[in-house]
């Protein structure tokens, strides 16, 4: 027996623990949160307690007693909007910025919107959907999330149009397109997996904003974020209610990012990988 | 099949003239390469042509039709660029075909003619692999064919070979060469290789900051320079230049006295242009075309297979010669060895315009 083959099982190993630590670490507050929203109603307020009897009560309690159900669909239409805007407008801009320079050194200021403080845009938006009737609608969140999600978006689909060799497209217009139908059928498809990044970056940007959503939004158009804020109530925190809200919050985000997790790398190494 | 023609064509970009006035025919069916140095225009001007870049001035003509002011896709060319540009979103099929799709060619027609340019390039098991899976030869393939099938008005070439490596480099020449021959379709071809031009142009046009510099047959390019920039530029060895001045029925250089006269002033100053295959053993030249006899130092043999180049001093002028592997025997490293010039492979030129200068030989005494 050499010292090689157990020297390595003994690194391999300690690969291992180290990475065993990390996921216990991450994946902790979950099971904690998990615990909690599976713990009967005298027991929530016990973080110390890890037995107990499992009880649906909250779950029951949320999914079918409550306006949670309302809120996620608010939440998803929220998202899904604005991140369909976001695209809609970002990635033309993207590709602007890219190709043809426009803006030139101010290109670096788009993001200024999103480096400000929420707090600072926060009054006179409130003030302008004041007068537009927007408090309290979706619609409204959706714009102040768009002054959000939009910057990012552009910024990150930019590079990705910087990666695609100008070539692609005067090849495409040689063959007969136009430089719009070059964009559509040619470029496009060629920056999916940046459109497919910056759209759960997007929406991930969204759907976990509170601040916003909290005070434009009031009653019935309260976003999952805001309804999970709102058991937190002068009575006390409702924490096994809170929980099983906070898990349903979270698990869309899981689920998206687990299927373009690939993409979301590439996307956010700002498309430094060519294909 | 249409020929093209530019017409005084500027180019400028932002300050800076990149095109002064090009002006150049292209004759249908024929091969044209444009040759010159990095940073000369090369690109810009094919790239005009295509409908690329815009001119600033002048006209571009394709065909019968006056195409300065037409979008690329209605100019009816195809181009090959250095890096292919295939659409790495489709199948080779699909990128072969997008062009007469994007045309409204019916389906059943791409098929076919996608099928024959395949078949003519040797990549039909290619069809169905999209481009990453290609190597860089094949993905060369795939962008020849995919010019072929449209068959255009004109077929424009960017330095296609020059991403290949030294071997598939000569063989994709005879394959382009090939190919224009059985399509007899004009070309329009870029390098700054000056063997590729050479192996492959119908005509040349050499090019050099933003001008045309000659337009001519290989051979008269090589063998009759009109400037000392296409002489440096073109061959390989490079040609030896020795610098001299003109006297009174002679040119006077460092290597000898030449009795002809150049038309221009005595006095003038001139260079001498001798190509490394114009070096000559007396006894295999006739004494009536003898220039000038050489007596030279062997400074060192570089063998290069069947040829090899053989370095020399005549005085403290360093000259290169290519010699066939026969008469390589008769060099030695370090010793004296005689050379004569032939009069009829002498290129003199004006030291300030780079002009050429004619050359009348005194009659042999
Ligand atoms: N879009 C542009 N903006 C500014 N300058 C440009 C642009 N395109 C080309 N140039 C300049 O024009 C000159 C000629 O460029 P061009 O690409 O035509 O050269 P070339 O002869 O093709 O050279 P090479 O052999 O290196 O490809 C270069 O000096 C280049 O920097
Ligand atoms: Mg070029």
């Amino acid at each position: 027996m050499t010292g090689r083959p157990l020297r390595y099982r003994a690194s391999q190993f300690a690969v291992e623990l180290t990475v065993a630590v990390a996921i216990a670490i991450v994946l902790f507050p979950f099971v904690f949160i998990l615990a909690t929203s599976l713990k009967p109603p005298h027991q929530v307020a016990e973080p110390g307690v890890w037995w107990f009897e499992a009880s649906f009560a909250n779950w029951a309690a949320v999914l079918l007693h409550s306006d949670v159900p309302a809120n996620i669909l608010n939440s998803l239409i929220v998202s899904l909007a604005t991140v369909a805007i976001a695209l809609l407008v970002g990635c033309p801009a993207a590709y602007s910025f890219s190709r043809f320079k426009a803006g030139g050194p101010a290109r670096f200021t788009i993001l200024s919107a999103s480096m400000m403080p929420p707090v600072i845009l926060i009054l006179p938006l409130f003030l302008v959907f004041y007068h537009l009737g927007l408090l309290d609608t979706l619609a409204g969140v959706v714009v102040a999330h768009l002054t959000l999600v939009m910057p990012v978006v552009t910024w990150f689909l930019i590079g990705f149009f910087d990666d695609v060799p100008r070539e692609l497209e005067e090849q495409a217009m040689i063959d007969g397109c136009t430089q719009f139908q070059a964009f559509v059928r040619v470029i496009l498809p060629t920056v999916r997996p940046g459109l497919a990044g910056a759209g759960v970056f997007g929406f991930v940007l969204s759907w976990n904003d509170l601040f916003y959503a909290l005070i434009l939004t009031g009653g019935e158009s309260r976003t999952l974020p805001v309804a999970i804020a709102g058991f937190w109530t002068f009575r006390g925190i409702d924490m096994g209610k809170m929980a099983v809200a906070i898990l349903l919050a979270v698990v869309p985000v899981l689920i998206v990012s687990f299927f373009i997790q690939k993409h979301l790398i590439r996307g956010l190494g700002g498309g430094a990988i060519k294909s | 099949m249409s020929g093209a023609r530019l017409k005084t064509l500027h180019k400028s970009f932002g300050h800076q003239e990149i095109l002064k006035g090009i002006d150049l025919t292209i004759e249908p069916g024929s091969f044209t390469v444009l040759l010159g140095p990095s940073g000369c225009g090369k690109s810009t001007t094919l790239r005009i042509l295509a409908g690329l870049e815009t001119q600033t001035s002048g006209e571009v003509w394709i065909g019968h039709r006056d195409v300065s002011a037409l979008e690329p896709r209605e100019r009816d060319v195809a181009m090959v660029f250095q890096n292919y540009a295939l659409y790495p979103n489709m199948t080779i099929a699909r990128n072969m075909g997008f062009g007469l799709k994007a045309r409204k060619t019916p389906a059943a027609e791409i098929r076919t003619r996608v099928t024959e340019a395949a078949r003519m390039l040797g990549i039909t098991e290619l069809l169905g692999r999209y481009p990453r899976q290609l190597s860089g030869g094949q993905q060369q393939r795939v962008a020849i064919g995919r010019a072929i099938v449209r068959q255009p008005n004109l077929f424009l070439f960017d330095e296609p070979l020059s991403n290949l490596d030294a071997k598939l480099r000569v063989e994709m020449r005879t394959e382009l060469l090939r190919l224009h021959r059985d399509l007899a379709a004009t070309t329009i071809y870029v390098t700054h290789d000056q063997e590729e031009a050479m192996t492959m142009a119908d005509r040349i046009v050499v090019m050099n900051a933003g001008q045309i510099e000659q337009i001519g047959r290989p051979d008269e390019i090589y063998f009759a320079p009109v400037s000392l920039m296409v002489a440096g530029f073109v061959g390989s060895p490079a040609m030896n230049l020795i610098d001299g001045r003109i006297s009174t029925g002679a040119v006077e250089t460092a290597i000898g006295r030449l009795e002809a006269k150049a038309d221009a002033p005595a006095g003038c100053g001139i260079v001498l242009g001798i190509r490394p295959d114009d070096l000559f053993f007396p006894d295999s030249l006739e004494a009536v075309d003898q220039a000038l006899v050489l007596d030279c130092h062997v400074e060192f043999i570089e063998l290069l297979g069947a040829r090899g180049i053989v370095t020399l001093r005549n005085g403290d002028t360093r000259l290169r010669g290519v010699f066939e592997e026969r008469y390589l025997g008769r060099f030695a490293e370090g010793e004296q060895v005689r050379l004569a010039l032939s009069r009829h492979r002498l290129h003199v030129f004006d030291r300030s315009s780079g002009r050429r200068l004619a050359l009348a030989h005194a009659a042999p005494a």
